[in-house]
């Protein structure tokens, strides 16, 4: 609760740090523009390295608290613990589908078009990830006459 | 202007690539490689789950699953511009190997319960 509070309040300073920051830009790029052209293209200019600032420093911050809080394993592995074969394909094919997307963005300066065969592979990808989840999940109900186990892909070993 | 797609490029493989080295690492210093490769199986005689060191299906996956990752990824640099097709055959294999994999998980967690019940029920 504490730690989804501190996210609210951090996205509710930095929204309108942000908008005061677009807003100055383009008083700046009013003045500093001799025509409405020149004005318009700083002002993209400004807006695109804001977002690129701020994406990048959301970012980071999310990849600083991943390793602050050593939760890496948590992104692969199950509730029960123990790494999970449909969890570590899905984000897999996410990484290349993302870095394809970024790569093509600053290659060609556009947002490429992806095709239905990428489409595709994620859905395959993603459908995987969702049945493994749901066998998972039937797969560890406590049996009728036996022992219950905790719920996750690889639940520890039952005691000898 | 003509820069900023270069800091996007860069900045970008900085977070992706420190996302991938993270997840790379944890799978390597952990012991998370021998856990994507183990599985849990039903035991008949203690009536619970037991974990096996390695299982058939999900080895085929990783092997699959790698491979098409990085073949995908070389097409994707050596792309003149767009993402490039993805072979109708690759993607029937993949869906595949994730029905094999799906369906040695349904056998090991819920079908040979259930013919476990069978047999016991017709012991009887």
């Amino acid at each position: 609760m504490k730690a989804r509070n501190k996210m609210l309040r951090t996205i509710s300073f930095v929204g309108p740090v942000a908008m005061v920051a677009l807003s100055l830009s383009s008083v700046g790029c009013t003045a500093v523009a001799g025509s409405a052209d020149q004005a318009e293209t700083l002002l993209k200019v400004a807006a695109g390295y804001l977002a690129l600032l701020f994406l990048l420093l959301y970012g980071g911050v999310v990849l600083w608290k991943v390793i602050d809080r050593n939760e890496i394993g948590t992104i692969i592995e199950e509730n029960g613990g123990g790494a999970s074969m449909s969890r570590f394909q899905f984000l897999i094919f996410t990484f290349v589908v993302a870095f394809g997307i970024v790569f093509l963005l600053a290659k060609n300066n556009q947002f490429p078009t992806i095709p239905a065969d990428v489409l595709t592979l994620l859905g395959i990808s993603a459908s995987t990830y969702a049945v493994s989840k749901g066998i998972t999940a039937s797969g560890t109900l406590p049996p009728k006459n036996g022992p219950a186990k905790p719920d996750g892909d690889h639940p520890e070993e039952p005691e000898k | 202007m003509a820069a900023l797609p270069g800091f996007t490029l860069w900045g970008m493989c900085v977070l992706l690539g420190g996302f991938a080295v993270l997840v790379v690492w944890k799978i390597f210093s952990a012991g998370s490689l021998s856990g994507l490769l183990a599985g849990d199986q039903y035991d008949s005689h203690t009536g619970s789950l037991s974990t096996t060191d390695v299982t058939a299906g999900r080895a085929q996956s990783l092997v699959f699953v790698v491979y098409f990752a990085v073949y995908y990824l070389i097409q994707i640099l050596h792309s003149p511009s767009g993402f490039p097709p993805v072979p109708k055959s690759m993607l029937y294999a993949l869906a595949g190997s994730q029905s094999v994999y799906l369906a040695g998980k349904t056998y090991d967690l819920i079908l040979s319960r259930i013919l476990d019940d069978v047999k016991k029920g017709l012991s009887r």
